[in-house]
């Protein structure tokens, strides 16, 4: 094997070798930006169900800070949170814990404890939009009738946002 | 000069390593792929379930009243319809059913003590394919509404235990489930022409006997456009009795239930749709249920 060969087969050994690595790297990358993607689109998807069965639920509604309340008769019950038809009162707000705000669902449904559920991590902002903003205010603490189409925009602290839009009636 | 044996075996080597490297790329795509393609699956499904059950609600629930009309039971107009249909492989099966011929059990609750409503609510599932307990969990009825009957219950669910809604319906069965006997919806008036005999006696059993009740359906079997006002007449009752019936029943319904059950092989889902019209004591109402 003469000095030239010897220089060649290091390098395309090196080329293949750089080739490996970037293809690993790659596929590390996409590993984790699938896995990102997966766990948004499961946050999204569950999200989207659970406000489109709130909303569909609700009679009406009304914008607290960092969130909002909705009034209807969709309510969550025992460990397994079983779907019940009661009249309840819902809210959606932020808390703040080590440095993230989390999405918190609050529901009291007559004189039954309240029931908190967490619903997301690392949510920056919530908001509820409905063509019923033009409408008067139903009663002097700013309930307002749900219109038959809703938009909650969710601002999460990645940077991401998402907009679930419903037909509700 | 002494030769050495000849060294190949770096370029199997590396061959070895590339293929091992595409072989891994390509089970990651594949699997990649497969997860999309499942998803793009379900959400094929959820938009067919969506679009089939929006269709199919604005289809029936507005035209629920002639609908009901068109199809004449032995006794009068037909009190329920039960249909099924496939729209792009989900299975739709659908009840319409006329809210004025059950019993509403905020009319009763008004009519009754607590302790007296629950024996009355078993006594009306008697019938039934299942009888299930009931549960009473009323509520202090909202504001901001306009309604003749206090709605201390808005939902099945504040009367009957149920834990699947399954057992409130079956569109196949020829008996009758609970929520062909009872409702929570509309003005509270019962429909005397589409009202079976357990219903008019349940409401109305206080002011109107059984000897009423049966001159009352043979008009109806005789006469299936007779107006309350006619029956009552016929009924010859005095001023005070005839005014207790008109506080309880009527000649029309006015509130309507689509019951749409979905089946895509995997899964079923449940959604009840009720449609109360205005009328000069009632807002319009429109409710959703979905399980």
């Amino acid at each position: 094997m003469t000095l030239i060969e010897l220089m060649a087969a290091l390098a395309i050994a090196a080329a293949v070798s750089a080739g490996a690595l970037a293809v690993t790297a790659g596929l590390g990358r996409s590993g984790r930006a699938g896995a990102a993607d997966q766990t948004r689109y499961e946050l999204g998807d569950g999200l989207h169900r659970l406000l489109e069965a709130e909303l569909a639920h609700a009679e009406r509604y009304r914008k607290t800070p960092g969130g909002f309340q909705l009034q209807g008769h969709w309510a969550l019950e025992g460990p397994s949170a079983r779907i019940a038809h009661l009249p309840a009162t819902v809210t959606y707000e932020l808390k703040p814990s080590a440095g993230r705000k989390w999405l918190v669902r609050t529901q009291q449904v007559e004189n039954l404890p309240p029931r908190s559920d967490l619903v997301a991590a690392g949510v920056e902002s919530i908001e509820l939009r409905t063509k019923a903003e033009g409408r008067p205010v139903v009663d002097r603490e700013g309930w307002r009738a749900v219109s038959s189409e809703a938009a909650v925009v969710v601002r999460m602290d990645t940077g991401t946002q998402e907009v679930f839009d419903f037909r509700l009636r | 000069m002494v030769i050495g044996p000849k060294k190949s075996g770096f370029v199997l080597l590396v061959v070895l390593v590339v293929l091992a490297i595409a072989a891994t790329v390509l089970a990651a795509t594949a699997r990649r792929c497969g997860s999309r393609a499942m998803a793009a699956g379900e959400m094929a499904r959820e938009i067919q379930l969506r679009w089939g059950t929006i269709s199919l609600k604005n289809l029936c629930l507005n035209s629920a009243g002639s609908l009901l009309n068109s199809t004449t039971a032995d006794d009068g107009p037909a009190r329920r319809i039960g249909k099924s249909l496939d729209l792009g492989g989900v299975r739709f099966q659908l009840v319409i059913a006329d809210e004025g011929a059950k019993a509403n059990v905020n009319l009763l609750a008004a009519q009754k003590t607590i302790g007296d409503l629950e024996p009355a609510l078993m006594d009306l599932q008697a019938d039934c394919r299942r009888v299930l307990p009931v549960v009473l969990r009323p509520v202090a009825p909202a504001g901001g509404r306009i309604s003749a009957l206090p709605m201390r219950y808005i939902s099945l669910s504040q009367v009957l235990g149920f834990k699947h809604p399954a057992e409130l319906i079956d569109p196949q069965s020829q008996e009758p489930s609970a929520s062909d006997r009872l409702t929570c919806w509309g003005n509270g008036l019962v429909n005397f022409k589409t009202a079976p005999r357990q219903i008019l006696r349940a409401v109305a059993g206080e002011v109107l006997s059984e000897g009423y009740i049966e001159k009352l359906r043979k008009l109806v079997a005789q006469k299936p456009t007779c107006s309350l006002a006619e029956a009552i007449k016929h009924l010859e009752l005095n001023d005070d009795r005839a005014k207790k019936v008109r506080d309880l029943l009527t000649d029309r319904s006015s509130c309507f239930s689509l019951w749409v059950i979905a089946d895509d092989g995997s899964r079923t889902w449940h959604r009840l749709y009720v449609r109360s019209s205005a009328d000069t004591r009632n807002d319009r109402e429109d409710w959703t249920f979905q399980w």
